[in-house]
């Protein structure tokens, strides 16, 4: 009993903190509080996958995510030294439109879920399972693992590409 | 009884329509694509879940690959950003509009 | 180093296609060999690095049409080299050769000496044949991912015209939604099947369906589908299309406009003719409404438009409709029509295109306008561009009309009436904007200044062979289409 409340405790603390963090993404007036919201949300929800006990995806996740991609972000914000956001004019307008979008597909994604309900944690995760998806990857899954190389190159082409100075629109590089 | 699939798969639901929310509300591009990168996640929250409660690590690859893409994608997303900032100063989605007729 | 890495690990798999033979990895070298060669090779290598793209580009479409054959599968299921991935690698190929041959002009453009700008559309190329070939939802995501990356960093390129980047921006936004939705949809799909391989999917679908899991295999399913609509530019996820064919390129604009466009239905025929086979009466609905909405936002949408890429963006959306109609026909004939349309129109649109990438920086831009009186001065590329634009309009006897022919019959066939209507709207709709090009080249006098145009020889009897093309293609598609016929027979 005492370890099955503790366990729902934990959930909804790491629930409602991937929630309210998610809100504040959407919700900051600055992008640098958006920037580190999204970090929060990214290890809450790493949180949910210890709980589940998806120990590997939660730890690359971290490092990944919340580690290397989000840091990308506020050095993009620091280098860009955004202002906070004015409020927008048509404030009212998009928050309409965001609501009329998101708010039936919630209700529709309320509906879908229903049929699912009941508890019970997920079956306990084999000792091994790291080493599962190590080998899945690499025989298995062998092909997109390849392709991401393809893609992990190509990246690197684009993002020099894309921010060498020298091009003619790029006013700081001009003498 | 603990949590089960549905309650995490509420969470990552929640998580998608907030992202969703925000790419069509918020003007700031960085901002739009924080929100992107949070729909992503969403995703990825309910493929960990669906793979645990299923006993299948397969899906946990499958989010290994989401995660590899989401940051090569970041990496160019971010340079044309930049790019796009040092020609033009701005990074709001509505001042984007030479591209009308 | 990764194709090396490549064969070292890939030999361990067992297939049944041995995986040296997959032509991705020969392009995938050939590009890399590009790449490199283009920075670092000798002289005389940079200086061609384009024609050697188009050259190595007509090769492997050569080898592609005459020594194909399908049947087999590499990477234990996860390759698949059936008939339909065959005839969509040929299209993706044939847009590659186009759009490489399209770069060696404009010379004096700025991006034209740019290595990367002639190497990425081999890793596109890459990415959308695998699509086309895949077997398991990760080997589709990850390579349509690739596809989304390298396009963003084409359309962008121009970096020192403000709208290349302002569309790369655009596009980005997209390709992130389309990503995010595509994910979503996966992991709600996975769950409910308990399984990401297309076959196994395929068994497991109908009875997910049924069952339970029900309402998250149609969550799924949606989003899966407007991940797709994204991709292939329907109604109502199209606002990204105009902007990108209008700030790209010209060449990366006919390659999107043509491959692109192309990877995204072998994507959409691939899983309604694979893993949602089981369900695609309950999609076609869906994708009939997709149809035609997109006829109509298209071809209205393009009516008040002045500028030409623009004007092929808007009806780029119409043209997706129409593919669209043939898909939601759900028959063999259906699937037939769309493959040939798509031809149809690759080979009409890279007229058009064709003819603007080579003109617009004599012209002046790529405005209607800037079209004017060019009957006068070069009557021979006024005609080329008239055929293009007619066939695009669907006048006999060109590729286009007959494509759009089967196109609706599949769709009358299969109970679409309604569909059919919308559609001839849409035909008559663009009947106007297709015409209002040619009033401008034939009927208005050319602007007193202008320079003398000079088109060399080689791109003109490139887009004369398309337009040879367009007009065999409708008068004589016997040969074609047995190939098509053949090819799937066994979707």
């Amino acid at each position: 009993m005492g370890e099955t409340f503790l366990e729902w405790a934990v959930f909804w603390t790491l629930a409602a903190g991937a929630v309210a963090s998610a809100l504040m993404v959407v919700a900051g007036r600055s992008p640098v509080t958006c920037a580190l919201s999204l970090a929060c949300s990214m290890i809450f929800g790493a949180g949910l996958m210890v709980q589940m006990r998806a120990y590997f995806i939660a730890a690359i996740q971290v490092l990944v995510y919340a580690g290397a991609v989000i840091v990308l972000f506020l050095f993009i914000v620091m280098l860009m030294d955004l202002k906070a956001e004015a409020m927008r004019r048509r404030g009212g307008v998009a928050l309409l439109a965001g609501l009329a979008v998101c708010g039936p597909l919630a209700l529709a994604g309320w509906r879908a879920m229903a049929p699912l309900s009941g508890g019970g944690g997920p079956p306990p995760a084999p000792p091994d399972e790291v080493q599962h998806i190590g080998r899945l990857l690499f025989t298995d899954y062998v092909l997109p693992l390849e392709i991401t190389g393809v893609l992990l190159l190509v990246a690197m082409v684009g993002a020099v590409l894309l921010c060498r100075p020298g091009g003619a629109g790029d006013q700081e590089g001009r003498p | 009884m603990s949590p089960g699939l549905i309650h995490y798969l509420a969470v990552s639901g929640a998580l998608f329509l907030i992202g969703l929310a925000g790419v069509i509300v918020r003007r700031n591009i960085i901002v739009v694509y924080m929100c992107l990168e949070l729909m992503l996640a969403a995703g990825i929250l309910a493929m960990v879940a669906f793979s645990r409660f299923l006993g299948r690590a397969d899906g946990q690859v499958f989010v290994f690959f989401i995660i590899t893409v989401a940051a090569a994608e970041v990496a160019v997303g971010l340079a044309l950003i930049v790019a796009l900032f040092r020609a033009r100063r701005t990074t709001r989605l509505d001042e984007l509009n030479t591209l009308r007729f | 180093m990764i194709v090396g890495l490549s064969c070292g690990m890939l030999a361990s798999s067992g297939c049944t296609m041995p995986w040296w033979q997959i032509p991705e990895l020969c392009w995938l070298l050939l590009g890399t060999v590009l790449l490199l060669g283009g920075c670092w090779g000798p002289e005389t290598l940079r200086s061609r690095v384009a024609g050697v793209s188009a050259a190595l580009f007509g090769l492997m479409l050569v080898l592609a049409l005459f020594f194909w054959a399908p049947g087999g599968e590499a990477f234990g299921g996860f390759y698949r080299w059936d008939g339909l991935s065959i005839l969509f690698k040929r299209l993706f190929l044939f847009g590659g050769f186009i759009a490489s041959w399209m770069m060696l002009r404009s010379p004096d453009g700025p991006v034209a000496h740019r290595v990367e700008y002639v190497a990425l559309p081999w890793f596109a190329v890459v990415a959308m044949g695998l699509m086309a070939s895949a077997g398991d939802f990760a080997v589709l995501f990850v390579s349509l991912e690739t596809l989304t990356i390298t396009s963003y960093i084409l359309v962008s390129m121009e970096r020192d015209r403000g709208t290349s980047l302002e569309a790369g921006v655009k596009y980005l936004v997209m390709g992130g939604l389309s990503a995010a939705f595509l994910v979503y949809g996966i992991a709600l799909l996975y769950g409910s099947c308990g399984t990401l391989r297309f076959d196994e999917m395929a068994g497991r679908l109908p009875g997910a369906l049924a069952g339970d899991m029900g309402p998250v295999v149609r969550a799924g399913l949606l989003c899966v589908m407007v991940a797709v609509g994204f991709k292939v530019a329907a109604a109502p996820f199209q606002w990204w299309a105009p902007d990108v064919y209008q700030g790209a390129p010209v060449p990366i604009t006919g390659f999107l406009a043509v491959a692109s466009k192309a990877a995204g239905f072998a994507v959409l025929l691939r899983l309604l003719w694979g893993p949602f086979g089981g369900v695609r009466d309950t999609l076609a609905p869906m994708v009939a409404w997709l149809a035609a909405a997109s006829i109509l936002v298209g071809n209205l949408g393009a009516l008040s438009q002045r500028n030409l890429k623009r004007l092929m963006g808007y009806s780029g959306i119409g043209h997706a409709g129409y593919l669209l109609m043939g898909v939601a026909a759900g028959s063999a004939a259906g699937v037939e029509a769309v493959v040939y349309y798509l031809a149809g129109y690759a080979v009409a649109a890279l007229v058009v295109l064709g003819l603007l990438g080579g003109l617009v920086d004599r012209l002046g831009g790529a405005e209607m306008r800037h079209l004017n009186g060019l009957a006068k001065r070069e009557p021979g590329l006024a005609w080329l561009m008239l055929v293009g634009l007619a066939s695009l309009a669907g006048l006999p006897p060109l590729a286009g009309f007959l494509g759009k022919w089967m196109v609706f019959a599949a769709a009358f066939q299969a109970g679409l009436a309604w569909l059919v209507i919308v559609a001839g709207v849409g035909v008559v709709a663009s009947l106007y904007y297709y015409l209002a090009p040619v009033r401008n080249m034939f009927f208005e006098s050319p602007p007193p200044d202008a320079p003398p145009l000079e088109l060399d020889l080689p791109f003109r009897t490139c887009v004369s062979i398309l337009m040879g093309l367009a007009i065999i293609l409708g008068i004589a598609p016997g040969p074609f289409m047995a190939t098509i016929g053949r090819l799937l027979a066994g979707l």
